[in-house]
């Protein structure tokens, strides 16, 4: 079961933040602006620390969930936590991709690095993530 | 492959560290600069991994991986951390992991007459390293 969706964008702010199961942990919007904004320095020090030459953190493991990152060519990083026997991250964080390209970035009013507001693409990712999560249950 | 090794006390001064492979490193020019940067990245992931989770989340972290890394970690109850780098096709060594600190560090470190927990300074047991080095030696994954 997925828990929640971050969106972070390249300068490190967070400009989307969804619950996508009941089973997610309440987080105030002040916490989930510091969440975004910590993962992504820790992103770039998990580069730096690197004994071998490396990208940023994509896959974390924890005792309670696991979380994807997917950046993308442009900065944009999408961050998804599940709980941990959920399979198919990479793969719903690639659709949430799309259905951002189609329902955010083809939309005239939207604004490059400001936060999303936009009806259709909560919609559609809600359709998204319900499918995965009533395959998976 | 195995990369390299870090024990950490809880107050975050780097106790051990060793290095079998390490292609590439940013801080070459300063060790002391790396390892605050290591447990620096470590103790907000850890705050982050609580906070996401809902909770305290202690002791939750597991394993991070990026392209080319993964590191390993564990946290034992009494704060110490220790960090284990390897490439992605090692697997889970949550096991390993709790192996060097139930069987090499608690039999040859803590118990040995002369260290001293709280004065954080790093290590100087060879007979430590010594059995770690076989230990990591024997790994499927070291090479």
């Amino acid at each position: 079961m997925f828990l929640q969706l971050f969106i972070i964008n390249k300068s490190g702010s967070l400009i989307f933040h969804q619950d996508l199961s009941p089973a997610a942990p309440r987080l105030s919007s002040n916490d989930s602006l510091r969440l975004g904004s910590t993962f992504h320095s820790l992103h770039a020090i998990a580069a730096q620390v690197a004994p071998i030459a490396s990208s940023g953190i994509e896959k974390l493991e924890t005792a309670t969930y696991r979380l994807r990152c997917l950046q993308t060519l442009t900065g944009a990083k999408f961050v998804i936590t599940a709980q941990p026997n959920t399979p198919e991250l990479e793969v719903v964080l690639q659709g949430i991709y799309e259905l951002y390209t189609d329902y955010v970035l083809k939309n005239p009013f939207y604004e490059l690095e400001m936060p999303i507001r936009c009806e259709l693409f909560t919609q559609h990712l809600e359709k998204l993530v319900e499918r995965y999560n009533a395959a998976s249950r | 492959m195995i990369f390299n090794f870090y024990i950490f006390n809880r107050n975050g001064k780097c106790l051990f560290y060793k290095e079998w492979n390490r292609p590439q490193n940013t801080l070459q020019h300063d060790d002391g600069e790396e390892k605050r940067l290591m447990f620096g990245m470590l103790y907000s992931l850890q705050e982050l991994v609580g906070k996401m989770g809902g909770g305290d989340g202690k002791g939750a972290l597991q394993s991070f991986t990026t392209d080319s890394y993964t590191l390993n970690f564990f946290e034992t109850a009494s704060g110490l951390r220790f960090v284990l780098n390897t490439d992605n096709r090692a697997g889970d060594l949550t096991a390993i992991l709790r192996h060097i600190y139930g069987n090499i560090f608690v039999d040859l470190v803590v118990k040995h007459p002369m260290f001293e927990p709280k004065a954080g300074v790093p290590l100087q047991l060879p007979m430590f390293e010594e059995e770690l080095e076989k230990y990591m030696k024997s790994l499927p994954c070291f090479v």
